[in-house]
């Protein structure tokens, strides 16, 4: 605010030029407010009607009730697309977590050019667009005879979520100390008890940052997940079904619920991720970049 | 190597055998060893042959780049030759993987495992012997001991200073008992007070525990100060094998000479005259002694050599002045002499004394005065 000091001397065309200074800021806050109220709006709205009193979703508010929070339990349909949902995604982070650390091992020990094409290949599943990974799998489980259901769903998710496991784990490996896999086998450990010892225990947090990244990713999966599931359905395939018919407000509540928790873990994931990166590396990555030289 | 072959276990220790008392048996054997990385068009070790005698504190000396890192690494098993063959204990360790050399190494950044505590970073290696419990205990602590850091076995790496981690990994690395401990420049990130004063504790330490330590480094004052024996090492290949005396006063290439301390070289003739054996260093004569081959030749007089008082050597010449270099608690003055620029290491206060252009006597002993082929 240093706007009214220099207007004091050579008056006009200063005060011109603050007054279109402050009307472009004031755009430039507007248009960044804008923005924000795009994005969290619906958000808030339907957080709003999750404990509004009317089975209208419509304002006027009627009354503050939790009672939508109460009926998810008795929605026989939904709870057991919550429960079905809940089982694949919990099955897909424990196969993932394993799956893609072992990738990413494998890719980070690689040598030429080798690591550049593993990695190519296991990503692209996760660049594919939803509906092309979708529809192959589909067809393919067919010709094989994989049933449509839980097994299905799981690995349609598996070839999405294995990627972003490799790639959490693998920018933590790529970062640890060299040395120290070195220092390890030199001190007698062999290939599996340096990994077991050395290695895993420093990225333990990587991969707990990548299965909760996994889980918010596959809990509301939609694309692939249209494809590949039978009669039972998961949590987002049903709410995105009930929509068709008006949905009730319970659905408001566990959808508030699914936000509220989703928001959590990323986080916790973020937070997990960036703490990683900061206690060992800080001196010893300084360190090592001077030495290269 | 075939008594090794016959035993599964390993040999007994070195050393003990007695059956030379003078000459220790080697540990450490280089036969023609080189080196060359996926790649690379030169030989980063090129037909190395060395024997490092147990009990022995060997550094290897040499500027960047020289092959000394990569030797040290084969001994490790981190590195396997390209040809030629290393031996340890009189064994081809060829394809023998690291976990499985009587050998622990130094490393220069200490490689502490930063999620262990300095005690499990010290009983990593009695863990992975599978050496009994009680028995982890009592060496963790006799070895922390050794090396001061008795109180700090709780801490964790991050929590310590690099003194204090240099001297955790020093700990780590002895506690196995290992035939031979190779340490990679493990004081290049110390200040140089600490630098010093490590030397001296590290020198001690191997007389104490007796193993034999095999040292890399560029820093030729810690090579001077604490080997029993060295190596000088340039562009892959060893120039020079000796004590510390040997190396210093009597360089066997202009590299060594150069690279060492300070000297003055130059090229010259050894000639005879008159049945003595003289050697022509521009105008300047000195005898030498007469098995001194004769010919062309380089000559190498160290700075500390060359006297600016015409007494303290037999050989005795004009010169003038040219520069005066002030270094704090020396001079080095430059003295033009018949052709030749000797380089002369005085007191700081006689250097004061000189301006440039002053005529000065300076004088050596022509004894110090080395020849080198080439």
């Amino acid at each position: 605010m240093t706007s009214p000091e220099v207007s004091v001397a050579p008056a006009g065309v200063i005060s011109m030029e603050s007054a279109l200074r402050v009307i472009r800021s004031l755009f430039a806050w507007a248009g960044f407010i804008a923005v924000y109220l795009f994005l969290y709006t619906p958000l808030v709205t339907i957080g709003i009607f999750a404990f509004n009193d009317s089975t209208v979703q419509a304002l006027p508010w009627s009354g503050f009730t939790l009672q939508w929070f109460g009926a998810i339990g008795q929605n026989g349909l939904l709870f057991s697309a919550l429960t079905f949902g809940l089982s694949v995604s919990l099955l897909v982070v424990a196969v993932a977590s394993v799956v893609g650390t072992y990738f990413a091992v494998v890719v980070n020990s690689a040598t030429g050019a080798a690591p550049r094409v593993l990695l190519a290949a296991v990503i692209i599943p996760a660049i594919v667009p939803g509906m092309v990974l979708g529809l192959s799998l589909a067809i393919t489980f067919r010709l094989v005879g994989i049933p449509a259901g839980l097994w299905s769903i799981v690995i349609g998710h598996l070839a999405f979520t294995v990627p972003v496991v490799t790639l959490v784990v693998l920018t933590r490996l790529r970062r640890l100390d060299p040395s120290l896999t070195q220092a390890s086998m030199d001190l007698g450990a062999n290939g599996w008890r340096t990994f077991w010892h050395v290695t895993f225990p420093q990225l333990r947090t990587a991969i707990l940052a990548a299965a909760l990244l996994t889980l918010t990713l596959s809990f509301d999966e939609v694309v692939i997940t249209f494809f590949l599931a039978g009669t039972q359905q998961t949590l987002p395939l049903f709410i995105w079904s009930q929509t068709r018919f008006g949905f009730t407000p319970e659905i408001n509540a566990i959808v508030t619920i699914i936000g509220a928790v989703s928001i959590v873990l990323i986080v916790i994931a973020t937070r997990v991720i960036e703490r990683e990166v900061d206690p060992f590396a800080g001196t010893g990555r300084k360190r090592r970049s001077r030495r290269g030289r | 190597m075939e008594e090794a072959s016959l035993s599964p276990s390993r040999p007994g220790t070195p050393g003990r055998e007695g059956d030379t008392p003078l000459e220790p048996p080697t540990v450490v054997r280089f036969d023609d060893v080189s080196k060359v990385y996926n790649g690379a068009t030169t030989k980063a070790v090129d037909g190395v042959s060395l024997d490092i005698r147990a009990g022995e504190f060997f550094s290897i000396l040499g500027p960047s780049g020289s092959g000394k890192t990569s030797c040290l690494r084969m001994i490790a098993g981190f590195e396997q030759p390209s040809s030629g063959r290393i031996l340890l204990d009189g064994v081809d360790v060829q394809g023998i993987p690291p976990y499985r050399r009587d050998v622990n190494t130094v490393f220069q950044n200490y490689a502490l495992f930063p999620h262990m505590s300095i005690e499990a970073n010290v009983s990593y290696p009695l863990r992975m012997h599978r050496v009994a419990k009680h028995e982890i205990d009592e060496r963790v602590s006799e070895t922390l001991a050794l090396v001061e850091m008795e109180e700090l076995r709780k801490r964790f790496p991050h929590q310590l200073s690099g003194g204090q981690r240099q001297r955790a990994a020093l700990a780590r690395a002895l506690v196995g008992r290992p035939k031979v401990l190779l340490l990679d420049e493990p004081l290049g990130a110390l200040d140089l007070q600490l630098r010093q004063q490590m030397q001296l504790a590290l020198k001690q330490l191997q007389r104490d525990v007796g193993i034999t330590f095999v040292y890399v480094t560029h820093d030729q004052g810690e090579a001077l100060s604490m080997s029993d024996r060295m190596a000088v090492m340039s562009t892959g290949h060893i120039e020079q094998v000796g004590t510390p005396r040997e190396v210093y006063f009597h360089p066997n290439t202009p590299f060594v000479a150069g690279f060492i301390g300070k000297a003055n070289l130059g090229r010259g003739t050894v000639v005879l005259e008159s049945g003595a054996t003289v050697g022509h260093w521009g105008g300047i004569s000195f005898p030498m002694a007469a098995d001194t081959p004769l010919g062309p030749c380089a000559f190498s007089l160290r700075h500390e050599s060359v006297s600016l008082s015409d007494g303290a050597g037999d050989i005795a010449v004009r010169g003038t002045v040219e520069e005066v270099v002030f270094l704090g608690d020396s001079s080095e003055v430059m003295v033009a002499v018949d052709g030749v620029t000797l380089v002369a290491k005085a007191p700081a206060h006689i250097g004061f004394a000189l301006s440039n252009g002053q005529a000065i006597t300076v004088s050596f002993k022509a004894s110090e005065v080395v020849r080198i082929d080439g």
